[in-house]
């Protein structure tokens, strides 16, 4: 960590990394710093309606408009609770499930201007309006993933959102996000290509009104142009914390009229990236000497140490979202600093190999902390092994697999030798026969794995009528060897015998509605089939298809059209009707159908 | 055996051939009908079961229906609201106000229909399943196997890809009672993510995926998605493009899940068999043939370690009965010929009516150069596996002392509970002479 300061240092790339990083996210931070800070100023109140719009719409979409939260909300004694503040002290203490696994409600409570004993009310109010919300913030970022790739959406309940408060929110909550991030990184994190697809960057800044609001349209378009600078690192396959120093640096000269503004925060910063082992940063600083601040270093503090505590507590389940996207620079994890300035001076060498070092670094300390971080462990290879990159390595990732009860199994004690099953299952055996039942009187049997003989002493070989007399013939040894599990097996079920259950009438009807049904697009033939035939019941219908009609229109088939058997679609001689599934399943990108080399029929 | 190769214990059998086969067969499954112009088509498994008998494959198996898994037993993994609405929902009272606020939810709809016995089928495939884990675990079966069973996109609450229930997690979750860790493969076109997913922190549970990657369903399953916390590098992905041949597949396989075995050591098996790998599925892209497909299981076999066998994907329903009754074939070591004999559906695979299928003439979209890559990425993965304190390799005798062991222990297992030793013991000669 100090190696790797002074590393930077001296090439000028921290100094200047940091200062960019902050700006990228400028305006949220403005105002943020400003809400933090004095509360009622003008933009923050514009700032606060705006969360307050949107939760409100937000409410209503996601409820479906069947229930109402009153807003602002107000708990027992009568007090509004500030929903806008609320959620920032919650996100900051690293979200719901953290503040309540340190049952640290009341603190919440008290950051927010309450009695620490309301916490548990305010615990229910974020639960009540806000929780989803959070929710929806994680799971936006993965549907923007998703649409890149044309993948499921994992939660379609969001899918009622409308596109414009989507993006709203998207521009409001993603822009706090960032302002979190760079607080988590004024470290350096990174940011993953995952968290930001290309799309996702883009459709936040083509909001007008949100660069407005923040008074510069400059700004705003700087902001796009840092995206744009990034989107070019991802399609680099975003090949890591260094590499993207050295492509933010080429935009330093325009960035430096912003640094006054943020001059004090600025040289926070720097002092922390030259020497972040000292030990006075680890701690908050004495009272008296906040008011030489501006107020971020505390918000930065608070979210570092936000994200040390939650790194401490199981860490594979209650990733936070900036934690899933993100990937931490080792440094902040790190306790002795020492062994790495070997590795930084290495860095000097080319951005390419001090990426690799660096993820290293990250690897040893996932593995040791559990922090999910595999993604750089392969990038690690992708880098160090080859040049050549495969072409599975193209594609991101488009699915992070969730990590909860909500998703992966129980785990059964191992109870080794005492191992005692409900008998049930092992099931009815059928097969070999109960001893009595076993017949006596037997004929000559086949050897086992036996095919057919080619040649046969009929008029005809190979007719239909050479097949079935031979397909019969079989069948009687076969029952005759299985016994009773023939039928166990409902082996008299099977074949063209089930022809024999149904009248010539009821055939030829069948037939029809099938064939005629194959005419038009709109008509499903089973429905058809179900109303003509109330009585016979779903088993017999499909099994008269599979085993007589399906059959039958195979063996004609391969004795007319044999270039042409071979399509995939045992029912694509039906024209359009087998589009039922696969046509319209094939329009939606979550769809098993959807498989780009197969034209679907 | 005679491509065995990856023997890492000596065989239980004393001619290092045979097997105790359990086969699970539920004789409605193939009524069963998703809709129309769906392609999963349960009556594939009839088809294949079909096969299986009229190549006497049947006599070297003990064959049972199963048990149809209760809602409590599918509880195990999946969730109550989940379950509740599996075993309530018919097409009839699809629409009605307390289902249909959950078709959405649960991805119920499109890809996964309601279909009319939607639950009884369920319960079939996962009791099988079930039914087969059991039969390990009372090491009353070497191999058992489950073909309506390996669907393996079905996630706690919610289907996917045709699959409602997960009957392998239940499978695996059942052995999981009397084996330390468990390994995982799915040699179907499509990733494994479900019972990935369900497994995923866990390092008594390996999984690995060999499928499609690449705009393809369901998207999971990157060669960087190893596991995470406990189970991290105890998932292995093996991303593949269009076109994979047996040979292509083959030099990934066999390395890979060599070093699985030398490294994880996995007390019982589970290998996913999903048809649509092979060549010219309706879904799939690979371009295996049934011999190259089988050959995953012929692998495993060498191992004898005990091995459940499931079923999974496969939408053209001919290669689907000719794969899994070859690899039945396999598993009770008999090499079927390839002319099919005459049987009942014998009209559905005209117009060649042979056992095997040929390759299509399409390109391998995967270069040696990527093969290699791949390889040698998930070989370093697994070789980390040697070095996690968490897992309890040290509960397993070390390989040297293993044959005194196994060979006193299939004494034991030579008696079976169930079995009827006289049909099963008869085998050697069972080819030539009748039986009395």
């Amino acid at each position: 960590m100090t190696g790797w300061c002074k590393k930077v240092g001296g090439s000028r790339v921290g100094i200047f990394n940091t200062p960019k990083k902050v700006q990228k996210t400028e305006p949220c931070l403005k105002n943020f710093a400003n809400i933090e800070e004095n509360g009622e100023k003008n933009s923050d109140k514009k700032l606060k309606c705006l969360f307050t719009d949107f939760l409100e719409v937000f409410l209503k979409e996601v409820s479906g408009g069947s229930s109402f939260r009153p807003l602002p909300p107000l708990i027992f004694d009568g007090q509004e609770v500030d929903l806008f503040k609320l959620f920032f002290v919650v996100r900051e203490r690293g979200g719901y499930e953290s503040v309540s696994r340190n049952g640290s409600w009341g603190l919440v409570s008290e950051e927010c201007g309450f009695k620490l004993r309301i916490g548990v009310a305010l615990k229910l109010v974020y639960n009540r309006y806000l929780n989803k919300l959070d929710r929806w913030l994680r799971e936006s970022v993965l549907d923007k993933q998703e649409e890149n790739t044309g993948v499921k959406e994992r939660d379609l309940s969001f899918c009622g959102l409308s596109m414009d408060l989507k993006s709203d929110l998207k521009v409001f909550l993603l822009g706090i996000m960032d302002k979190k991030k760079e607080d988590g990184k004024f470290m350096n994190v990174e940011i993953k290509t995952d968290s930001f697809g290309f799309e996702g960057s883009e459709s936040v800044f083509k909001d007008r009104g949100f660069v407005e609001s923040n008074g510069s349209v400059k700004k705003g378009e700087e902001v796009v142009n840092e995206k744009v600078e990034e989107k070019r690192i991802l399609k680099n396959e975003n090949r890591g914390v260094i590499e993207n120093f050295d492509e933010k640096k080429s935009g330093i000269d325009g960035r430096k009229r912003k640094h006054e503004c943020y001059s004090s925060m600025l040289n926070w910063i720097g002092k922390v990236a030259n020497d972040p082992c000292n030990p006075e940063i680890g701690s908050l600083p004495e009272r008296h000497n906040w008011k030489y601040y501006d107020g971020e270093w505390k918000q930065i503090l608070l979210v570092r140490e936000a994200m040390l505590l939650k790194r401490n507590i199981d860490p594979s389940s209650q990733q936070s979202i900036w934690q899933k996207k993100q990937k931490m620079h080792p440094s902040l994890y790190d306790d002795e600093c020492v062994s790495e300035l070997l590795r930084c001076s290495q860095r000097l060498v080319s951005a390419k190999d001090s990426s690799s070092k660096a993820r290293e670094l990250i690897d040893s300390e996932s593995s040791s902390s559990g922090l999910q971080s595999d993604e750089d462990n392969a990038d690690k290879k992708s880098d160090s092994k080859a040049d050549y990159v495969g072409f599975w390595f193209n594609y991101h990732r488009s699915k992070e697999i969730p990590v909860s009860s909500l998703f992966q199994a129980e785990i059964p004690e191992f109870c080794g030798e005492v191992y005692n099953s409900d008998s049930k299952w092992v099931g009815t055996q059928i097969w070999p026969l109960e001893k009595g039942q076993v017949l006596k009187n037997l004929i000559e049997r086949d050897r086992i794995g036996k095919g057919r003989q080619e040649l046969c002493g009929c008029q005809f070989p190979g007719s239909v009528e050479c097949v079935r007399f031979h397909v019969s013939e079989k069948r009687m040894r076969v029952k005759l060897e299985l016994g009773s599990a023939f039928y166990r097996w409902k082996f008299d079920r099977v074949g063209d015998e089930v022809a024999l259950y149904w009248t010539r009438e009821e055939e030829n009807k069948f037939q029809d509605i099938v064939k005629f049904n194959i005419s038009s697009s709109e008509k499903y033939f089973w429905d058809e089939l179900f109303k003509f035939f109330p009585r016979k019941g779903r088993e017999s219908l499909v099994s008269y298809y599979y085993n007589v009609f399906l059959l039958r229109l195979r063996g004609y088939q391969n004795r007319t059209c044999t270039s042409n058997i071979d399509s995939d679609n045992e029912e694509s001689e039906f024209g359009p009707l087998r589009d039922r599934f696969g046509q319209k399943a094939a329009n939606s990108p979550a769809s098993i159908f959807c498989s780009p080399k197969k034209p679907q029929r | 055996m005679d491509s065995g190769g990856g023997a890492s214990l000596p065989s239980s059998c004393p001619d290092a051939r045979k097997r105790r086969v359990s086969y699970f067969y539920e004789p409605s499954i193939g009524d069963y009908y998703y809709g129309q112009g769906h392609p999963m088509k349960p009556h594939r498994i009839r088809m294949a079961h079909n096969l299986i008998v009229h190549y006497s494959l049947y006599r070297r198996m003990e064959i049972s229906r199963p048990f149809p898994a209760g809602p409590d037993d599918i509880r195990r993994f999946h969730s109550p609201e989940y379950v509740d609405f599996l075993s309530s929902v018919t097409p009839d009272t699809l629409h009605d106000h307390t289902h249909a606020r959950h078709l959405k939810r649960f991805n119920v709809g499109e890809d996964c229909p309601v279909f009319d016995g939607l639950f009884p089928f369920c319960q079939a495939s996962a009791g099988g399943s079930i039914g087969a884990a059991v039969k390990l675990n009372r090491q009353d079966a070497d191999i058992a196997i489950n073909w309506a069973g390996g669907l393996h996109h079905a996630k706690k609450s919610e289907a996917s890809g045709f699959c409602y229930v997960n009957d392998i997690v239940l499978g695996i979750l059942e052995l999981l009672k009397v084996h330390r860790r468990v390994l995982y493969i799915d040699i179907d076109v499509h990733h494994g993510d479900g019972v990935e997913e369900a497994f995923y922190v866990t390092d008594r549970v390996m999984t690995v995926s060999f499928h499609k990657f690449g705009d393809f369903f369901p998207g999971t399953g990157h060669i960087k998605d190893v596991g995470a916390a406990a189970g991290k590098n105890y998932a292995l992905n093996v991303p593949l493009n269009d076109g994979i041949d047996d040979d292509s597949f083959r030099s990934l396989f066999r390395p890979i899940i060599q070093k699985v075995m030398e490294v994880y050591q996995p007390d019982a098996v589970v290998l996913q068999c999903g048809a649509d790998s092979l060549a010219g599925d309706r879904l799939g892209c690979f371009n295996l043939s049934v011999k190259g497909h089988a050959d995953c299981l012929r692998f495993l076999r060498s191992f004898n370690v005990p091995l459940m066998v499931l079923g999974g994907g496969g939408y053209t329903m001919r290669n689907v009965a000719r794969c899994w009754c070859y690899e039945t074939a396999v598993a009770v070591d008999v090499e079927p010929d390839n002319k099919l004999p005459y049987n009942e559906y014998y009209e559905y695979f005209g117009p060649d009516y042979t056992l095997h299928l040929e390759p299509k003439p399409m390109e391998n979209l995967n270069s040696p150069r990527d093969l290699e890559k791949i390889r040698n990425f998930l070989l370093d993965q697994v070789s980390k596996l040697q070095h996690v304190p968490s897992v309890p390799f040290q509960t397993t005798p070390p390989n040297t002392e293993v044959p005194e062991e196994r060979e006193q222990d299939m004494e034991e297992r030579a008696k079976p509970r169930i079995w009827n030793g006289e049909v099963y013991e008869s085998d050697d000669d069972e080819d030539v002479k009748p039986r009395q």
